[in-house]
Formats: C-alpha cells, structure tokens, sequence
C-alpha cells in the first residue's frame, strides 16, 4: 500500500517510529539551527563595548579634569557697590572712574593713543588673621579679554591714604587702588575679577 | 572548513600586528604632541595666532648698537654682527611675556637682552589690543656665511607649547647695512 504522493522536490517523510528533533524558536540560530557568529561572540563585544569607554575614560579623564580645574573656574557675580564675602575677607569695589588719555597724563599715567585709564577703588576688611594677596583683572568679556592692572598710580578725590593694590597680612579695613590701560571704549561695558589663591578657582566678577 | 577557518585567524591576526608596528611607527612623539603651531606670514604683513599678532616693519644689519639722546647713553659691540628688526606686536586675548627668537642658518638666536630694557622689545609686557612698535636685536655670528633669508619667530609667553608662534621670514639680501644703528624707545598705540 503506497502513501499520498509527494510533490516533486520535496523531502521524503521520516520513516515510521522516527521523531525529528523539535528545534526551538530561536532568532540567535540560523536556518539549520546553527547558533550566528554575533550570538557566539556575544561575551567578547559586550567585553569591548564595555572596555573601550572604560579605557577611554583612563587615559583621558585625569587629563580632562586637570583641564577643568586650570581653565573654568567658578564665577560669583556681584554688583559694583555691594559688599562680596570672599577668602575670608570682605570685599567692596566703591568706585570705578574712566579716564581719557590727557586726564590720565595730568595724573601722571602715560597713556597710548587710542586708550584709557580705568581706575577702581576698593574697601576691603581681612579676616581677623590678617589679608590676603589677591589679583585684580579688568575684562572685557565681549571679546574674551583681560588685562593685569598697572603699577602707575592715579589718584582720585578721597584716596591720598589709600594703598596701591591689596597688601598681605594686613589687619583691619583698609582701601586701595588699581588702575588698568585698556583700548579706548571698553572700560565702560568692562568688568572687574578679583581672585584671592587660596579661594581659587572661585573668583568675583564685579559688574557694573 | 575549519582548517580555513584557522588560516583565516592567523592571517588576521599577523595584518593586526603589522598594522599596530604601522600605527606605532606613525604616531607622534611626545615632542611633535605639544609643538607649537607656527603661522607663517610675509614681511610687512599683520599675522594673528591665539594670543598673539605682530608685523615685522624693517629689519637693518649693523656693526654696532647704540640709543638716542632719549635715554642714557650706551653702545653696543660685537665680536659678530647684530640683525635688528622693527616689530609691531601686541597680545589678543591675555597680557604676558614677550618671546622673540631668530632662525639664522641652523641656529636659534634669542632676542639679545643686551640693549637698555627702554629701547628693545625682548623684555616687554603684551597687552590685548594695545600694540607696541620697536626694535629687536639679534647678535649672531660673522664667521659663518650670511643667509639670504632668516626668519623671525614671535611669540606670546614663554611657553609655546601648543600655542602659535608667528614666523615671518625676512630677506637680508635687500637689508640696510650700518656701522652703528641707533635704537630708539618703543612706543604704544591702539591699532584702528
């Protein structure tokens, strides 16, 4: 007795008593069941998708934050006139007064053509240990300029007793002056950082 | 099948490791890493790198050095001879030290600090934007032959280490030759 016919091509049925082996729905094997190369090597690419960043992030992270600490520091913006706790000391920028070339030179500044004098005052009280050194740098943020302040000294109605610069180690409240050369124009949109080391990388920025 | 497999392995393993020697061969050392980037310009030319930007106005070869009747008196004698080379320079973005070296033949001559701080640039402060225009004096050998060219590397701080260095290559050929040059005090402006 002869079965159904088979179409053509087609594989002849498993003899009598004989199981096929039930492959399990599995997109991880391919069509004669053989598991593919990406599911064989699964440990090794996670391994690598894990260990590249990691090695990334060794040999440039120290770097990075070494970058990060000598190039951004914190900026805490106050307004001229108002008193600014800072390194343990209190600081006030009183006055800031923009000088032309010729009121710069009857104060005893030589400046170039085509600059001005910024002169600013400041009242600071030191910590009870005594004050600190700071840095004072006049900039110009519109384009990414700063300028250290001069050593010539201007003087203005009411600083005859005023110091040059902050002074180390002084107690109580005193007052100085700072003066910086700058192209002519920018000393009015400019703005004025003070930087004490010890506080850095915080610094004030005073802003008009 | 597997044994191609197994020679297909190895060859790639042996292409890793040629291209890993090729890799090696071809990175930069340490040095080449923090070079600085030089920016060529033309004499007469105003150039800009990061922080700085200059122009070399004239250059003159001289016997002798001396000042004007500004400052005190001084004069300046060699055992070779002394390029001079007028500059205008100022900073961009921060102030700073000025650095001014001379590329004659194979050597690297510093700015000579021999002249009076008041009338060379090799001491000077940059400014950002405020632009100072005087003489540099470089002492250099005689007894070596005089190049038809030299050039002239300008540079914002003492640390050029990935930052510009502006290098203008100057023709000696067409340069004044004097006795004694006399050097003048460098003045500042804003250039407009």
């Amino acid at each position: 007795m002869s079965g159904p016919e088979l179409p053509a091509g087609a594989p002849p049925p498993p003899p009598a008593g004989h199981r096929t082996p039930q492959v399990p729905a599995d997109d991880s094997r391919d069509a004669r069941g053989a598991r593919s190369w990406l599911w064989r090597q699964r440990w090794w690419l996670l391994a690598l998708v894990v260990v590249i960043p990691a090695v990334v992030l060794a040999a440039l992270g120290p770097r990075w934050w070494e970058y990060r600490q000598n190039t951004d520091g914190d900026l805490l913006f106050t307004q001229i006139g108002q008193p600014v706790d800072y390194a343990g000391a209190l600081w006030r920028l009183d006055e800031v007064v923009i000088l032309d070339r010729s009121d710069a030179e009857a104060g005893g500044v030589t400046v170039p053509s085509g600059a001005e004098l910024v002169v600013a005052v400041v009242d600071v009280t030191p910590a009870a240990s005594g004050s600190s050194l700071c840095t004072l740098e006049f900039v110009d943020p519109a384009q990414d300029r700063r300028w250290r302040n001069e050593w010539n000294r201007v003087d203005l109605a009411g600083t005859a007793d005023a110091a040059s610069g902050c002074e180390e180690e002084r107690v109580g409240q005193y007052r100085f002056v700072v003066s910086w050369i700058v192209p002519a124009g920018v000393g009015a949109s400019g703005q004025i950082e003070l930087s004490v080391l010890d506080a850095e990388p915080l610094r004030i920025r005073f802003v008009p | 099948m597997r044994r191609t497999c197994s020679a297909l392995g190895a060859l790639l393993g042996v292409l890793l490791i040629v291209a890993a020697w090729g890799v090696h061969e071809i990175a930069p050392t340490p040095e080449m890493q923090e070079a600085p980037v030089a920016v060529p310009i033309a004499e007469g030319d105003w150039g800009s790198g990061r922080n700085i930007e200059a122009t070399v106005a004239d250059v003159a070869i001289a016997q002798q050095l001396t000042v004007g009747d500004a400052v005190e008196p001084w004069r300046g004698v060699t055992n070779g001879v002394w390029i001079v080379v007028q500059i205008e320079v100022q900073s961009v973005h921060r102030d700073g030290p000025l650095t001014l070296e001379l590329e004659y033949a194979d050597l690297l001559v510093p700015a000579s600090d021999r002249p009076p701080n008041s009338v060379h640039l090799a001491n000077i402060a940059l400014s950002p934007g405020i632009a100072t225009t005087g003489w540099a004096a470089f002492e250099v050998p005689v007894d070596m032959p005089r190049p038809d060219t030299v050039a002239v590397r300008i540079a914002a701080g003492a640390d050029q280490r990935l930052d510009s260095v502006l290098v203008v290559t100057v023709d000696l050929t067409t340069a004044h030759e004097w006795d004694v040059f006399v050097l003048e005090p460098p003045t500042e402006r804003v250039r407009l």
